[in-house]
């Protein structure tokens, strides 16, 4: 698992220079989400994506209209 | 869990075995000993929680982890002469203010909106310029500027924020959804929407069913009250939902057709005669949809976020209002609503208002 092992230390340095990455929400640890999900829970496929906020994507004008 | 860095507009937003991840790392766990718990704690193949956790990280190192150094600003270019082929006076509230525009489409996209704020006082006010310079409209207050957008409709959405904020006196957004709000007395409900799946229709809907107009296409959170602002400005109804509102509103049979984006439109105007905020009760994400049963579903704080991720929403890029924010979206109940009966959602919407989500 030499790949593994690279990667993992990969991420370390990338996690330790990015100290910038401010956690905001949530201060639970991992011990306790994985009691709330409990054994054998249900498994979601990890995803993560960024929800870009900016004050234009209150625009619209675009597409079809649906209403009929 | 949700993430945010300073040089990212943006908020990352992670699952619970993503946040998994990020936390056990954080701890100095392997990958193959957060796979063996993987394995472990939810009963998969452990080659399959290796194939996850691996992917999630190179999603990371895309994004959340990237080093790439963050575009940067450089002092905007603005000419010192102007000729514009636009200016309107108009009047919001106490203020007084004056409009002026070099580019014709955004003054087509724009003077509908602010036809019945229309003054014929051009005393000094605040004084708001429009320019297209170098592909780009440039946004200025008072010779400051405030926006850059490349788009017609982005720039008009930034200018009504922005309008609608100092018109206000001491009002500062902390967050804008892309949402209709409608409300009675001092509640209202904030429908965050994608396009075109009838929020301005229902807005006008719930308008004319003797709420109040709030907003039809920003709903801006004040940062120090959490109310949601007034916007009174004209929606623009495409041509599918005039046969839908014609007995509600038979006046848009006289209203000029104008043509925006390849649609042909009308503008309604909205009454103007209370500027006071509003409480929000619920986030409401309405979704119309032909011949659907009127459905509402609770949502929890994290399916709203990832909801607002795609309906559009902005929120000041600091820790102290992403925290306020998220606590906001915590504390707030969420519903997701689909129909295709104008009249139920109507009703839907007003139980909502006098507290029943039954």
């Amino acid at each position: 698992m030499a790949y593994n092992q690279k990667m993992d230390q990969n991420m370390n340095e990338q996690l330790s220079n990015n100290e910038q990455a401010v956690q905001s929400a949530d201060h639970q640890d991992r011990r306790e989400v994985v009691r709330k999900l409990g054994k054998f829970a249900a498994y979601a496929a990890p995803f993560s994506v960024l929800a870009l906020t900016q004050k234009a994507s209150a625009a619209s004008g675009k597409g079809p209209a649906k209403h009929k | 869990m949700v993430l945010a860095r300073p040089d990212v507009q943006g908020l990352f937003l992670l699952n619970s075995t993503s946040r998994l991840i990020w936390s056990a790392l954080r701890l100095g766990v392997t990958v193959e000993s957060l796979a063996r718990q993987f394995t472990a704690e939810f009963d998969i193949p452990h080659s399959q929680a290796v194939r996850d956790i691996a992917a999630t990280i190179d999603s990371w190192r895309e994004d959340l982890l990237s080093t790439a150094p963050p575009t940067q600003s450089s002092v905007p270019y603005l000419p010192s002469t102007f000729s514009p082929c636009f200016v309107g006076n108009y009047r919001l509230g106490a203020k007084q203010f004056r409009l002026e525009v070099n580019d014709q489409d955004f003054a087509d996209e724009i003077a509908p909106r602010l036809a019945h704020l229309h003054s014929d006082t051009a005393s000094p006010g605040i004084h708001f310029q429009v320019l297209r310079v170098g592909g780009q409209l440039k946004l200025l207050t008072d010779g400051v500027l405030f926006g850059e957008e490349l788009e017609a409709n982005a720039a008009r959405a930034v200018l009504l924020q922005e309008i609608s904020r100092v018109a206000q006196p001491g009002a500062e957004w902390l967050a804008i959804l892309h949402a209709g709000a409608c409300g009675a007395g001092t509640d209202c409900v904030i429908m965050p929407a994608e396009t075109n799946v009838g929020k301005t229709t229902l807005t006008a809907a719930l308008m004319h069913s003797g709420l109040r107009f709030l907003s039809d296409d920003s709903a801006a959170i004040d940062r120090r009250t959490l109310q949601v602002a007034v916007m009174p400005f004209a929606l623009m109804l495409r041509e599918g939902s005039w046969p839908v509102l014609a007995s509600r509103f038979p006046e848009l049979a006289a209203v000029p057709i104008l043509e925006r984006s390849g649609y042909n439109v009308r503008f309604l105007a909205p009454p103007t005669n209370n500027q006071l905020p509003a409480v929000p009760k619920c986030l409401l994400f309405i979704e119309f949809r032909p011949d659907a049963v009127t459905t509402l579903n609770p949502l929890t704080p994290f399916e709203s976020l990832l909801r607002l991720q795609k309906t559009g929403f902005w929120v000041a890029h600091d820790r102290v209002s992403i925290a306020s924010f998220l606590s906001w979206i915590q504390s707030i109940p969420s519903y997701r609503a689909t129909y295709s009966d104008l009249s139920e959602a109507t009703a839907l919407v007003r139980g909502l208002l006098n507290g029943s989500s039954n």
